[in-house]
C-alpha cells in the first residue's frame, strides 16, 4: 500500500479537486483515452483506405512488391508485439493488486520487446534502403519488377513508418511510467497512468495485427 | 471522505496472468494459422484476403476484449471505440465504391455497345470551363426571324 494513501487533505494525493471521487477521475481519464484511440484508428484509416484502393487496382504490383519483404522478420515482430501486449496487461494487473516488483518487471519486459521490434525494423529498413526499394520518387530499384511496384513500398514505408513512430512514442511513455512505478507512485488506489499507457500499447499491437497480413502475406 | 479500505478506486480487478496467458497462446496460435493460410491458394486472392482479415479481426477482438479490458469495462468506452470502426468502415466502403465505379458505371443489362458521348452544354476545355458554348457555325444555326444570336441583356 502507498504510504501516503490519505494525506492531511482528506483524499488521495493524486485526486484532482475538480473530481468528486477517484473513481470519477479514473472514468473520465479512461473515456478520454478511448476517444484518443478512436482518432488513432481514423489516422491509420486513411492509409488503410489508400492501400485498399491501390491494391484493388494494381494487385500484381502489390504481390511483386511484397516478395521483397522477409516473412520471418514480420512473423518475429508479430510474436514480439503480442508478447509485449501480454507483459503490459500483466503489469496493469500487478499495479491493480499492489505487486510492485511484477509491475516494474512487466514494464521493463514491454519496453525490451518494443526495443527488439525496432531493431528488427531497423534491419528490414536498411535492407530496403540498400536495394533502393523506397517510397515514391526515391524508388531506385533496378532489378526485375512489374509496373507500379514502387507503390507497394510507398504504402509499406508510410504504414510501418507511422506504426514504428507509435512504437517509439510508446517506449517513451512506458519509460516514464516505469520511473513513476519505481518511485512507488502507483497502488491499487491509483493506477490510471499504467492502465491508460497499457491501452495505448495494446492499440499499437492491434494495428500491427492488421499490418502484418496486409504487407507480408499478400496473395 | 470514506476510506477505500478494499475497493480498487471503484474498479474491480478482472482477469489475471493465467487468463492473459491463455489469450496470448490463442493469439500466437492464430498468427500461425494466418501465416499457414497465406501459403494455401483458396481459389482467388479475394478469398485469401477475406480469410486473413477475418483471422486478424478475431485476434483484434481478443486484444480489445481481454487485454484492453473492454469485456468488463464501462459500455461507453466500447461504444466510442466501435463508433470509430463503424466510420472507418464507411470511409473504406464508400471510397472503394466511388473509385472502382468510375468510367465503368453501366446498367446491369449492358450488352457491350459503347454509348455515344453526350455533347456537353458547357465547355470543358481548360480555357473555357463554365463558359457558355460557342455559337454554332452559321449554316447550322436555327433560323429565328433573322436574328443570329439571342439578344444579350
Amino acid at each position: 500500500m502507498s504510504q501516503t494513501l490519505e494525506s492531511a487533505h482528506g483524499h488521495h494525493p493524486a485526486q484532482q479537486h475538480h473530481f468528486a471521487t477517484m473513481e470519477q477521475q479514473f472514468s473520465a481519464a479512461k473515456l478520454g483515452m478511448w476517444l484518443f484511440l478512436a482518432t488513432e484508428i481514423l489516422l491509420f484509416g486513411g492509409l488503410f483506405v489508400g492501400y485498399g484502393i491501390m491494391h484493388n487496382r494494381h494487385p500484381e504490383a502489390f504481390v511483386a512488391g511484397h516478395h521483397h519483404l522477409q516473412r520471418p522478420m514480420g512473423a518475429i515482430n508479430t510474436i514480439v508485439l503480442l508478447f509485449s501486449s501480454f507483459t503490459m496487461v500483466v503489469a496493469v494487473w500487478a499495479s491493480q493488486t499492489n505487486r510492485k516488483k511484477l509491475l516494474i518487471w512487466g514494464l521493463i519486459a514491454t519496453i525490451a520487446c518494443a526495443g527488439i521490434f525496432m531493431v528488427v525494423k531497423y534491419f528490414e529498413y536498411s535492407h530496403k534502403i540498400h536495394d533502393g526499394l523506397l517510397p515514391g520518387k526515391f524508388y531506385s530499384y533496378k532489378g526485375p519488377q512489374v509496373e507500379g511496384e514502387f507503390m507497394f513500398f510507398s504504402f509499406y514505408f508510410m504504414m510501418t513508418g507511422l506504426h514504428g513512430f507509435h512504437v517509439l512514442i510508446g517506449m517513451i511513455v512506458l519509460a516514464w511510467i516505469l520511473i513513476r512505478a519505481m518511485r512507488n507512485e502507483f497502488s491499487d488506489q491509483y493506477y490510471a497512468p499504467v492502465d491508460l499507457a497499457g491501452l495505448y500499447w495494446h492499440l499499437v499491437d492491434l494495428i500491427w495485427i492488421y499490418l502484418f497480413p496486409l504487407l507480408y502475406l499478400v496473395s | 471522505m470514506s476510506h477505500h479500505a478494499d475497493s480498487h478506486a471503484g474498479h474491480d480487478v478482472h482477469g489475471g496472468p493465467k487468463l492473459y496467458g491463455a489469450i496470448l497462446a490463442g493469439l500466437l496460435f492464430l498468427t500461425i494459422v494466418t501465416v499457414g493460410a497465406a501459403y494455401v491458394d483458396f481459389g482467388s486472392s479475394t478469398i485469401n484476403i477475406v480469410i486473413a482479415m477475418t483471422i486478424a479481426t478475431i485476434k483484434g477482438s481478443l486484444v480489445c476484449l481481454y487485454f484492453m479490458h473492454l469485456r468488463w469495462d464501462k459500455v461507453v468506452n466500447a461504444v466510442v471505440f466501435l463508433s470509430s470502426l463503424v466510420f472507418l468502415a464507411f470511409f473504406i466502403t464508400l471510397c472503394l465504391i466511388d473509385v472502382e465505379s468510375r468510367d465503368v458505371l453501366r446498367p446491369a443489362n449492358w450488352t457491350g455497345q459503347a454509348p455515344t458521348p453526350i455533347p456537353s452544354q458547357v465547355s470543358n476545355t481548360p480555357e473555357g470551363i463554365g463558359q457558355p458554348p460557342k455559337p454554332l457555325p452559321k449554316e447550322q444555326q436555327p433560323a429565328t426571324d433573322g436574328h443570329a444570336a439571342p439578344p444579350k441583356h
